[in-house]
């Protein structure tokens, strides 16, 4: 086959990456070889699943001596070289249509997305080549941070998919690797001192481990003596230099990198993001603002320079959202945000500024307008976001009103906000309805949390189903580690339905109980009486309970009493702090 | 070297004022041209008693040439122009000559004060205009409406030099007695000064009075656009712009564009940070705009301001007994009565003839439920050394439905005055009703001959009176005459009202319209103040459902305002079931609750209130106030249970008091 493609990789202990890369890539190549370098997990047994050719090459501590084993191992065309951590995404392009469309291109350079967040735009793009030929003359050379060195530059093309994903990694296993990789670098460096890569991959290694201080030297050494030519490494050893700078409270210096680099580079976004980042960190708005600006003209950078998404989109629009707000520019702030949400909805923090400033400015009920209008009901994100937020803000009515909205994830019990929609509608004046979700979601998942279960004897304490809620309540208490939430539970339902008490606890599980006890008035006091006249006994429910609770409390003993009295101190310091945030130059007015 | 000085002033029917003027000046020029302009009463012979030259004008519709012909005739080296409805303040005689005596001034502008008759008491506002200048032939008024001779200096003598000189103070008494210029004299104006502009369009002093004019007209949105207009690309320096200004942000104002009316007031601020008038201005808007705490700002500064130089042309008061009252309005908005009271008391210093702090004053004291200690507080804000103070301060308390403390000062008053209205004779014998003492109003009353305007309202109480009473004969009677009388619709649905009520028989529930339904509420307000609760009840009886729904919460108000609880949560209930949104509502149903000692019931409605206008302070603090009363609540009983723990006390002794 002319255009077949093998995939080459190296791995050890992957378990647990190493399912995910292989369905990503199987439908794509034409063979799939692995040569494992000592695994003593289950590695082996998943890449046999794939493929016969895996192969067992004695760890040297030299990367490109295994890769290129690997290599070696391969009968294709050309060659794809992936790590275990690294998914080909497909859907973003077809690799057997760049390998067919190659004509003169010897190799190519494929991006790399380096996911830096959980939500799924955020990650920073690099440059790397992944994908050549199958000729003796390609191979890996340097015993880490291996490269394919190809030194007619023509022959290498430069493609816009397929991308490589790289997941984020838990911090264990990534610093396992570190530590391995930095003693490899080291001996490298020790062979080869004036090898810039090697100082920019020391950096990036000093860096992951969290050491800023150790990697600032070896970033401004790459910095200065890579060249244009190899901007694939000194773009992102620049920003690096930038980070730690930052990191290490020398701002100033930091900008001034950012000044030299960005006149050197004027269409370099990231440069001017970063840029802003710190003049807004450093309190000057005004400056932060045009550098902001200057990065969203930039739009993207080309191709080589290293790039984190969304500097050229929301994440300066956001920025610019804050650096307004500082300002007192509330509707220029809205703008902002309104913007940076609409570029990426999936980037959901400038929801909560939208949210916070219109909440201050125009209450719960237009800002729940506000949005809906806006159409940020319309997103599964938007909802889920903002039903938390209404709850979190008081407001469970309409955080039940955005979970019911059209495409709301959350009626479906599996989905993760499930439990909050569940929470609002105990606490949002429909406990009725809360019951039976919550017993889908039990039904569902098997189990409840705590946090849930409390919801649900509320919610049925609400409903005036006591014997429901004491059964739920003693099947928590027959729990050891849940007895005290469940002594706090069963003393409100007793308290409710014929006003005795069901027993005191001991004096050890007070703390909890009174802990229970607040959560549980903390977000009964989020009622509010919408429709007074229909059914009116059935809204007293909510402040009876709160009546009880705090009888409860008060008859437990002195401490809850205190934590009473400093409960409703902070309460009425919350209100005050939200009059201060709205009205603070009348102050005097207001005490 | 002496200079001499000429004035020259132009006058039409003036013998009312122009002796005023004259005898000011006497001794302090050196000739008098007067200009008539068609008098035809004594002006000019008390012109020549003055020694001034008179010369006849036959009037053109152009004040320019008229005045212009008094400076044709004068022979000084300078020129004082009066107008007959103005004086030279007695000490600015002296002034006049040292200014002339300045060999490198061409001309000044000098301070005059205006006298308003404005509200109940007299208001002195100062401006400056251009009155004193060297005599030169080419120095002529031009404009046929606003004469002006200011910019016609400056055109022919670029050189010239004018100053201010607010030492030499001309008092103007014109608005005094007559109302500023009638609708269709501004029209005419108007007409007139359109005329002017067509022909020098880029006259932007001529466009500033077109605006002026328009806004006095309220034609609000244009004259905003032609002062606008006038204001794009102006010198800073230009004498009139903080009036412009001030206009532009009234005109914006007035229709309705606050918004633009807060920009101008912005642009205006950075020219002219000291202009306490903006700052006052912008507090209005703001407060308007429910924009709280702005609006505080901005009267805080407006009250810092130092003195203001004579051409802002400053409005009187605004730093204040104006800025002071709105403060204390801002105040009571944060439920704050003692700062409010400290404002309006403030004010009320700064102005005592300014009611409206008096009004507010007197609301907060609450006359209704402590009269004496109202008493007590009203005698040490207020002067009450004169009869009208008296009658004033029963009015007051009569319109705040605190008849008994009313009928002190009513009575007060009357002892010390002759001629007492009427109407407060009628509102006398209210006063003296709502204490029961019925002989004593009907004696009033009846007073009242058949061909007295207020004959029928006197009728109407008494039979109030007697219904009061539950005579049900005599409030046939009295029912039957008012109806012989005429009554309107509403008034005569509510005499049947009453009426009816007595009988045994049960009438169908009527509808009020508006103009019956305050006079309904009103008598509810007068029977609930007399604790005549199921009297109050078998008067709502009279009324049908839809009209009860509609009035629900104006009924709802007045039971709680009579500490009537249940009931005014009744009303408030039903009103509630039809507006469900209304904040106020349940603001008040919160505060009953909260009186009743159900805090978790109050503080539902209270965030109900405060989600359904969040807008409003009021309901922020109350609910900080209700938090702090539950702690109250929870520590007086922690130390009952637990006398022993003596932290309960501590905690309780620093607690807020309760409120």
């Amino acid at each position: 086959m002319k255009h077949s493609v093998g995939l080459a990789m190296i791995v050890r202990n992957e378990e647990a990456n190493l399912v995910r890369c292989l369905d990503s890539v199987k439908d794509t190549v034409d063979e799939i070889v692995i040569v494992d370098t000592g695994s003593t997990d289950r590695t082996l047994e998943i890449a046999r699943r794939y493929t016969a050719k895996v192969y067992q090459y004695p760890w040297d501590g030299d990367f490109s001596a295994a890769r290129n084993y690997a290599i070696a191992q391969c009968s294709s065309r050309w060659i794809l070289s992936l790590d275990a951590d690294e998914e080909l995404d497909t859907t973003s392009g077809d690799l057997r249509e760049l390998v067919a469309s190659s004509g003169e291109y010897e190799a190519f350079f494929l991006p790399i997305y380096n996911q830096t967040d959980e939500f799924p735009d955020a990650y920073t793009r690099f440059l790397v080549l992944r994908l050549f030929r199958n000729t003796p003359a390609y191979r890996f050379k340097g015993r880490i941070h291996e490269q394919v060195v190809i030194n007619r530059p023509e022959v290498v093309g430069i493609a816009g998919t397929p991308v490589i994903v790289h997941r984020l990694v838990s911090v264990k296993e990534r610093n396992r690797k570190r530590n391995r990789n930095l003693a490899l670098l080291r001996q490298a460096a020790a062979e080869d001192p004036a090898n810039p890569f090697l100082q920019y991959y020391l950096g990036v290694e000093w860096l992951g481990l969290g050491k800023v201080k150790q990697a600032l030297p070896y970033f401004q050494q790459a910095a200065e003596q890579l060249t244009d030519g190899h901007i694939l490494f000194r773009a992102p050893a620049v920003r690096y230099l930038i980070h730690c700078l930052k990191t290490l409270g020398k701002p100033d210096e930091a900008i001034c990198v950012c000044m030299e680099e960005s006149s050197r580079y004027p269409f370099y976004t990231d440069l001017f993001f970063d840029g802003g980042v710190l003049f807004e960190q450093k309190g000057e708005y005004e400056v932060a603002i045009k550098w902001f600006q200057e990065a969203l003209k930039c739009g993207s950078p080309p191709p080589m320079f290293s790039h984190t998404n969304g500097t050229e989109s929301f994440l300066s629009l956001y920025h610019l959202g804050y650096c307004c707000e500082k300002l007192g520019q509330q509707r220029q702030a809205r703008h902002y945000y309104e913007q940076a949400f609409a570029s990426n909805p999936d980037y959901v923090y400038p929801l909560y500024n939208l949210f916070l400033t219109y909440l201050t400015e125009t209450g719960p009920l237009g800002t729940f307008d506000y949005l809906k209008a806006a159409g940020y009901l319309s997103h599964p994100q938007g909802i889920k976001v903002l039903g938390i937020l209404f709850f979190e803000a008081g407001f469970p009515d309409l955080a039940c009103a955005c979970f019911q909205a059209p495409v709301s994830p959350a009626g479906d019990p599996t989905s993760d906000c499930a439990h909050i929609f569940a929470r609002s509608l105990t606490y949002g004046g429909r406990p009725g309805e809360a019951i039976p979700f919550i017993n889908s979601i039990r039904r569902t998942s098997g189990e409840i949390d705590l946090d849930l279960a409390v919801d649900e004897v509320i919610a049925l304490i609400l409903s005036n189903d006591y014997d429901t809620a004491r059964a739920r309540a003693l099947s928590l208490w027959h729990k050891p580690e849940e007895r005290s939430t469940a002594w706090a539970l069963l003393n409100l339902i007793s308290l409710s339905s014929n006003d005795r008490w069901c027993g005191k606890p001991e004096k050890t599980r007070e703390p909890v109980v009174i802990q229970t006890t607040l959560t549980i008035i903390e977000k009964c006091l989020r009622y509010r009486p919408q429709h007074p006249n229909t059914a009116s006994h059935a809204n007293d429910r909510y402040s009876k309970l709160i009546t009880k609770a705090i009888k409860f409390l008060t008859e437990l003993s002195p401490r809850g009493c205190l934590a009473l009295s400093s409960y409703l101190q902070e309460k009425a310091n919350a209100v005050w702090q939200m009059m201060d945030r709205k009205y603070r130059p009348a102050g005097r007015l207001c005490r | 070297m002496n200079t001499k000085i000429s004035l020259c002033m132009i006058v039409k029917d003036e013998e009312q004022n122009i002796r005023r003027c004259l005898s000011s000046v006497a001794g302090a020029v050196d000739e008098i041209i007067v200009v008539d302009t068609g008098s035809t009463d004594s002006t000019p012979q008390i012109a020549r008693e003055f020694g001034a030259l008179v010369h006849s004008f036959p009037w053109n519709d152009n004040f320019s040439d008229a005045r212009n012909a008094s400076l044709e005739l004068a022979t000084g080296d300078w020129i004082l122009f009066l107008d007959a409805d103005e004086e030279l303040a007695k000490e600015s005689r002296d002034v006049l000559r040292a200014l002339t005596a300045d060999d490198t001034v061409e001309g000044y502008f000098v301070k005059i004060i205006n006298y308003l008759g404005n509200e109940g008491w007299i208001e002195a506002c100062p401006d400056l205009v251009f009155r004193l200048f060297r005599n030169r032939p080419d120095y002529r008024f031009h404009g046929a409406v606003h004469e002006q001779i200011v910019d016609v200096i400056l055109e022919r003598n670029n050189q010239a030099r004018y100053q201010i000189a607010d030492n030499l103070v001309i008092n103007h008494y014109g608005y005094l007695n007559q109302q500023i210029a009638a609708k269709d004299k501004k029209n005419r104006n108007l007409a007139l000064l359109q005329r002017e502009l067509a022909k020098d369009p880029d006259n932007r002093l001529l466009r500033y009075h077109y605006g002026v004019e328009l806004y006095r007209a309220e034609r609000y949105e244009e004259a905003a656009e032609e002062l606008t207009k006038a204001a794009n690309g102006i010198d800073p320096q230009t004498i009139y712009l903080p009036k412009l200004l001030r206009y532009i942000v009234l005109a914006y104002h007035a229709a309705g564009r606050p918004e633009q009316a807060l920009e101008i007031i912005q642009q205006g601020l950075s020219l002219f940070p000291n202009y306490a008038d903006l700052y006052y201005y912008g507090g209005v808007i703001s407060y308007e705009q429910r924009d709280y705490a702005r609006a505080y700002e901005f009267f805080q500064r407006a009250l810092e301001m130092p003195e203001q130089p004579a051409y802002y042309a400053p409005f009187s008061g605004i730093r204040g007994f104006r800025s002071y009252y709105q403060l204390g309005r801002l105040a009571e908005i944060f439920l704050n009565y003692e700062e409010a009271l400290r404002y309006y008391i403030a004010g009320l210093r700064d102005n005592p003839s300014f009611t409206p702090a008096l009004e507010s004053i007197t609301r907060i004291l609450e006359p209704q439920v402590d009269p004496q200690y109202a008493k007590e507080c009203l005698e040490k804000v207020c002067d009450f050394c004169t009869p009208q103070a008296n009658l004033l301060v029963g009015q007051i308390l009569f319109r705040q439905s605190a008849y008994q403390l009313a009928l002190v000062y009513l009575e007060r008053g009357m002892e010390q005055q002759e001629n007492i209205p009427a109407e407060l004779l009628l509102w006398k014998a209210i006063c003296l009703m709502q204490q029961e003492r019925f002989l004593e109003a009907l004696r009033i009353l009846n007073e009242f001959g058949i061909d007295h305007p207020l004959y029928p309202l006197a009728k109407l109480n008494e039979l109030f009176c007697f219904w009061l009473q539950g005579n049900h004969r005599k409030v046939q009677s009295l029912a039957d005459d008012l109806f012989a009388l005429g009554l309107s619709i509403d008034t005569g649905a509510v005499v049947g009202l009453l009426r009816d009520s007595l009988s045994s028989h049960k009438a169908p529930g009527i509808h009020l319209g508006q103009e019956g339904m305050l006079l309904f509420l009103d008598l509810l307000g007068r029977t609930l103040d007399l604790q005549e609760k199921k009297r109050a009840d078998s008067l709502l009886e009279g009324l049908n459902q839809e009209c009860l729904n509609q009035n629900a919460k104006k009924i709802g108000q007045l039971f709680y305002r009579y500490r009537y609880r249940e009931a005014a949560e009744h009303y408030l209930h039903i009103h509630l079931a039809g507006s469900p949104e209304c904040a106020e509502a349940h603001f008040l149903l919160g505060e009953i609750k909260e009186q009743e000692g159900n805090y978790t019931k109050a503080g539902e409605h209270y965030r109900q209130a405060q989600t359904l206008n969040p807008g409003e302070p009021r309901y922020y603090v109350k609910l900080v106030r209700l938090y702090q009363n539950m702690r109250r609540a929870i520590l007086e009983e922690a130390i009952q249970r637990y006398p022993e723990v003596r932290v309960f006390r501590e905690l309780l002794k620093e607690a807020p008091a309760e409120t």
